[in-house]
């Protein structure tokens, strides 16, 4: 090898010594950046980590206040998915039904819940609020009693929502509570007016008797105006009578306590009685009756003092609310197992606004006040109520200033007596 | 009934205004007229007097209508047919009334407030009428 050859091949290891030197500069400031991308990639993640603490902590305080929150309202509340197993019972419910979480939760809410009305008849499975709220929206105001497992019971009252989640119905929640208070105070209520109702018609009795004993025997009072007003007297009394009378059938009605002597009677005979009762209402109003009665005989156990309550009030509001010459028909015929009796009239009518409260206690149409000053607003809260107790039905069509007519069902089978 | 000899009727109310209309009524219709204002002392008057009918309110004080019947359908002396009518404003326990009162035959229940004295008095002839 010849000097100048040395001299280029060191020359060349000299230039690549120089190559390598630079890249090896290039790959520590490369490395150099990546380690300070790396500190900040590490510096965000710890940031990302503390935040997902954070939000796990927020998640979790979240969640219990939440069931906190659950626990805290002091109305049960149950919810299900969308098949009725339970998935959710918060405290209030446990110790309203006895029964822990433990016991409940994953169960069909039928098999936790027993419910009956306040005949003591069992609740069917559709017409559980839940059944109805997963198939047919809210149920509410539903008063029920719970059994609980050792047959104690307490009334609830119930609201029962389906739970939407986009658009599809995934469950139910239902939320109840125990007026076992409510029932008391509405019964000492009515035991009040029971016993008011009594001490009232003592006196109103003697009254009675006194203005009789005016009128007639050998003590009686001759002056024709004298006559005329112990007459008055004597029909205000009457008045009263009534008054408290009807006032104890509401009670006794709220009570739950009916009149109870199942005797077989022919439902249409008690039902022309009341008619020719009511005869002399109608002559004095020169009223036009139309009959039609269904021929056939419908014996039946059921209290004719009941049925009478029925007849006698529809009977008197067709003749109250029906203007002098004005027509009224009654007619009876049998539609499956019941007996379908209507009562119409070309009278004053209902007031479209007000048809939904007829059959509330007290409420009296406008119309009804203008015309009659001094009725009570009960005697179709009293048709419904016992109606409902037997079992019928009782609806009504009505135009104002046009007339009105009720209809009303007596079931002629399966008649529930007491 | 015979028409010549007086027919007695025992009264048992407790309220003094009511008890004289019925006293005075029954009076004035002929009747022979016996009265006490409570269970206790028309029980005593019963047995003693022997009235032909006994017409009784329920709700009285010592003690009352119903207790007082039972008692003298207990007692040997008493003639079980002697009719009894109650007479009352009581409608509360009605069941109850009703039950004991439809047990003990003759025996009959009335509410005082839709009756007239009249009406009364007819009743309790009616009553009589249907005595053995």
């Amino acid at each position: 090898m010849n000097k100048k050859n040395i001299n280029s091949s060191s020359d060349n290891v000299i230039l690549k010594l120089r190559h390598l030197a630079k890249e090896k500069e290039v790959v520590r400031i490369k490395l150099e950046t990546t380690a300070a991308k790396l500190a900040i990639i590490a510096k965000e993640k710890e940031a990302i980590r503390i935040k997902l603490e954070d939000t796990a902590k927020d998640l979790a305080r979240a969640k219990a206040t939440d069931e906190a929150m659950l626990d805290s309202i002091g109305d049960g509340v149950i919810a299900t998915d969308e098949k009725g197993i339970i998935m959710l019972i918060n405290k209030a419910a446990e110790k309203l039904i006895g029964k822990t979480n433990k016991n409940v939760i994953g169960n069909f809410f039928a098999d936790v819940s027993i419910l009956e009305d306040e005949n003591g008849m069992l609740i069917p499975l559709e017409k559980h609020p839940i059944s109805l709220a997963l198939t047919t929206g809210t149920a509410k105001d539903i008063i029920y009693y719970y059994i609980r497992k050792d047959s104690t019971k307490f009334p609830m009252a119930i609201i029962c929502s389906p739970i939407i989640l986009e658009g599809k119905v995934v469950g139910a929640i239902k939320v109840f509570r125990d007026i076992t208070q409510e029932k008391e105070i509405d019964r000492s209520k009515s035991e009040f007016v029971s016993v008011a109702s009594h001490q009232l018609k003592t006196p109103a009795t003697i009254v009675n008797f006194y203005t009789e004993k005016l009128l007639s025997g050998p003590n009686s009072v001759v002056s024709p105006k004298q006559i005329d007003y112990i007459n008055e007297i004597r029909n205000a009394n009457q008045r009263m009578i009534e008054i408290v009378n009807t006032l104890l059938s509401v009670s006794r009605i709220e009570m739950g306590i009916f009149p109870t002597d199942p005797m077989p009677v022919d439902v249409i005979e008690i039902f022309k009685n009341v008619v020719k009762e009511s005869r002399i209402n109608i002559d004095k109003k020169n009223l036009i009756l139309h009959e039609k009665y269904h021929r056939s005989k419908h014996m039946i156990p059921i209290d004719a003092l009941m049925l009478k309550m029925i007849f006698s009030n529809l009977m008197s509001n067709a003749i109250k609310y029906t203007s002098a010459g004005g027509k009224i028909s009654v007619e009876t015929s049998e539609v499956k197992d019941s007996l379908l009796i209507s009562i119409s009239d070309n009278g004053c009518g209902i007031p479209l606004n007000q048809q939904d409260k007829i059959f509330t206690k007290f409420f009296r149409s406008d119309n009804a006040r203008r015309q009659d000053t001094d009725g009570t607003g009960l005697g179709l809260y009293i048709v419904k109520s016992i109606l409902d107790h037997i079992r019928g039905k009782v609806w009504f069509s009505s135009k104002e200033k046009q007339g009105t007519s009720f209809y009303f069902t007596i079931p002629l089978n399966n008649l529930k007596l007491q | 009934m015979t028409k010549d000899k007086k027919q007695t009727i025992l009264i048992v109310e407790d309220e003094p205004a009511l008890l004289k209309a019925y006293v005075e009524q029954f009076t004035d219709e002929g009747f022979l007229v016996l009265s006490a204002s409570n269970g206790q002392e028309g029980y005593e008057k019963a047995l003693k007097g022997k009235p032909d009918i006994l017409l009784l309110d329920i709700l009285m004080p010592v003690m009352d209508g119903l207790t007082m019947m039972q008692n003298l359908r207990e007692n040997k002396a008493w003639d079980k047919t002697v009719p009894i009518v109650f007479l009352t404003n009581l409608s509360a326990n009605e069941e109850r009334i009703m039950k004991i009162i439809t047990e003990n035959k003759p025996a009959y229940y009335f509410s005082k407030s839709s009756l007239t004295l009249q009406a009364i008095v007819e009743t309790i002839k009616e009553k009589l009428a249907l005595r053995p």
